[in-house]
């Protein structure tokens, strides 16, 4: 089975998963948000490499997704406190906007760079980039700025997939996006951590 | 038995034993020290592939060790380094013990050193740029330890971290075609552009260097230090080995203009904002930035004068920085946890020796004559004189803007103490130590500050190392001549 053919719904996957990660106000959302936006990615890559190797992107995410949720039950961080003005979601949807009008401006040119690559990886990947940069440039939340850079990696797994496919590689960002994950956990609760004895 | 498993897993090894041990803060310095030691003897003394004799056994270090298909290598031309490195860290360990940056601080740096050094030592050299990664991951828990709070520093350390991981791997990947066929303009100069941004982006390189000052303010300055001291250091080297590896890019006159430009950038950016800083931590971060642009204006001056006046310009930072750290943790720990100037008012009569560490730290940085930086400091503007005087004199404004730091200190240690805070909160009838600034007739249980009282004798030996490498540069140097072998293009 070729999952090239799965690439435009997993393209769409990721506009609609990137676009609740920045307009959600409620941690739970967001956390389910990375469940879609890994499908994504994985459906992307392995259109590039054999499926069982691009499953660990998927299981990565999805794991790096649980940590963090089980995290936020019962923490008091994750929860953000105010509910935002229509204003601010309109703001950031326009900025959405914008950035997915770069993206589709840009694929051409990009593609050149990058030889190997198809059109709907290339969407993808600087999708994911696009969001998450702009996801990282209006948040100082703590959650927030993990959930944006686990998307930029996300959005740069796409694209380098295109070009190496080699297990190290594979397994080492594998191990960064879970501790990311990990260290994201660690900074949420590490004011209410007790010192032992 | 291979080098990387000496050099590299054998000290993983020691850090999860004293991970588990953590809490015994006595045991754990001793054990990590002296690990860190041996490591260093052993650098200096065992020959890497080269059969060693020891009485009846003859012993083979082999400089490769492979994992899942990847070489870590380790040469013999390295050894100085794995030394330098692992006494480094032996020191800084040492003095972890009087600073108390947390219970993680032992076992995390000693697994951060070999996880920097395998960044140099992997093949293929991309992978590095994920090790370097998984360190900024792995420095977060003594960045922010157990019941700390976590400040925008660390979120922004992490992101930019984060974000130039990818630009080097891209880059690893497009240097690979550029290297195929050096005359394909368009690749050559996406290549450098990726590779540019990511070193930025690592480097806290302008305008990706707001982290820097913020960590300095946020964490423990003891561990700042360390993270100022030996992330841009190692990344240095591993932007060194670029320009050791690629014709087209170390044959490049802009190369060397562009960082030259940066360099000089960094130094002004980092001098003018220390010299109007209250607050001691981001001035440690501002210093730190200075130094990466020393760095940079160092490699600016082309190989192989650049590759030493580089190495030359590390060694009073190594001193200067942990020395820095420790004064403020000091300082931290006096004054219930302000790092503010003005926590320092009327404290120079108190605490002369703490507060002449801090001073002859700045100062010797900032490359005052007779200290430590000094002859680094001159024989590097004596190469960018000739190459860009501009460039020199702006060095030599941000090197001013340390010294207005170090003379705000100055002032303000020696001025009266405030009104409202006539002394210390010492008990009645305890006398201060006129040199070091403990309660001298104090019993040792009851002294109000036992710890520091202990600080003399690094003090002094950061102090005096400041004066002699000022003092007999020539002979200090000569420690670091082997480093530059390091590279096969660029070193000699």
């Amino acid at each position: 089975m070729s999952f090239y053919a799965l690439s435009l719904p997993a393209v769409a996957l990721l506009l609609f998963s990137s676009n609740v990660l920045l307009l959600s106000r409620d941690w739970r959302w967001s956390i389910a948000a990375l469940g879609p936006q890994y499908l994504g990615v994985f459906l992307l890559i392995a259109a590039s490499w054999p499926a069982e190797l691009a499953v660990i992107k998927l299981v990565t995410g999805w794991m790096a997704g649980a940590i963090l949720g089980l995290t936020l039950i019962g923490a008091q961080q994750g929860v953000e406190r105010y509910r935002p003005r229509l204003s601010e979601r309109v703001f950031r949807l326009l900025a959405a906007s914008l950035i997915v009008l770069v993206v589709f401006s840009l694929t051409t040119e990009a593609g050149q760079w990058i030889p190997g690559i198809r059109p709907n990886q290339l969407w993808g990947g600087l999708l994911l980039i696009g969001m998450g940069l702009l996801h990282l440039g209006l948040t100082i939340h703590p959650l927030r700025v993990l959930l944006s850079l686990l998307t930029v990696l996300s959005g740069f797994e796409i694209v380098y997939a295109a070009v190496e496919a080699s297990t190290l590689v594979t397994g080492l960002l594998a191990v960064v996006t879970l501790a990311i994950a990990l260290v994201g956990a660690y900074l949420l609760t590490v004011t209410e951590i007790e010192v032992p004895w | 038995m291979s080098a990387p498993f000496l050099w590299l897993v054998l000290p993983v090894i020691v850090a999860l034993t004293t991970l588990l041990l953590r809490y015994q803060r006595v045991l754990v310095t001793v054990i990590a020290v002296g690990a860190a030691l041996f490591l260093a003897w052993a650098a200096w003394q065992l020959p890497i592939d080269q059969p060693l004799e020891l009485g009846p056994l003859t012993l083979k270090l082999s400089d490769t060790l492979t994992v899942l298909g990847r070489n870590f290598t380790l040469a013999d031309s390295e050894r100085p380094f794995l030394a330098l490195m692992y006494f480094g860290t032996a020191c800084w360990l040492w003095g972890a013990y009087f600073a108390r940056p947390g219970h993680l601080f032992v076992p995390i740096s000693l697994a951060v050193v070999p996880l920097l050094i395998a960044t140099l030592a992997v093949e293929p050299f991309l992978y590095a740029a994920l090790m370097i990664e998984i360190t900024a991951l792995l420095l977060i828990p003594v960045l922010v330890p157990v019941g700390g709070s976590p400040g925008r520093g660390v979120f922004r350390f992490l992101a930019f971290q984060t974000l130039g991981m990818p630009f080097i791997l891209f880059t690893g990947w497009l240097l690979a075609g550029a290297e195929a066929s050096p005359g394909d303009l368009d690749l050559v100069l996406r290549a450098g552009l990726l590779l540019a941004l990511g070193f930025a982006f690592l480097l806290a390189i302008f305008p990706f260097h707001t982290w820097v000052p913020m960590l300095g303010e946020e964490a423990h300055p003891y561990v700042a230090a360390f993270v100022f001291l030996f992330l841009p250091g190692v990344i240095s080297i591993f932007a060194l080995g670029f320009l050791d590896r690629y014709a087209w890019l170390r044959e490049s006159a802009a190369v060397y203009d562009v960082l030259r430009v940066l360099g000089a950038l960094m130094i002004v950016v980092g001098g003018l904002w220390a010299a109007v800083q209250s607050h001691l931590g981001r001035l440690l971060g501002f210093i730190a930035l200075c130094e990466i642009g020393f760095s940079l204006l160092a490699i600016s001056v082309r190989p192989p004068l650049g590759v030493q006046l580089f190495f030359l310009q590390a060694l009073p930072r190594a001193v200067a920085l942990p020395l820095l750290g420790l004064a403020l943790s000091d300082v931290r720990q006096l004054f219930d946890g302000s790092l503010w100037l003005e926590t320092l008012q009327g404290q120079g009569r108190r605490y002369p020796l703490l507060v002449g560490a801090l001073l002859l730290g700045v100062f010797s940085l900032a490359g005052l004559p007779l200290l430590a930086a000094f002859p680094m400091r001159l024989a590097l503007s004596e190469a960018l004189f000739s190459l860009q005087p501009a460039a020199a004199l702006l060095a030599l404004l941000g090197s001013l803007g340390l010294v207005v730091a170090a003379l705000r200190i100055l002032r303000l240690a020696f001025s009266p103490l405030p009104a409202e805070q006539p002394s210390r909160s010492l008990s009645p009838g305890l006398q201060v130590d006129p040199l070091i600034g403990a309660p001298a007739n104090a019993s040792k249980s009851s002294r109000a500050h036992p710890r520091i009282s202990t600080h003399w004798l690094v003090y002094a030996l950061g102090v005096a190392l400041l004066f002699a490498i000022g003092l007999f540069p020539a002979w200090f140097s000569s420690l670091l001549a082997d480093l530059p072998a390091m590279f096969v293009q660029i070193g000699s």
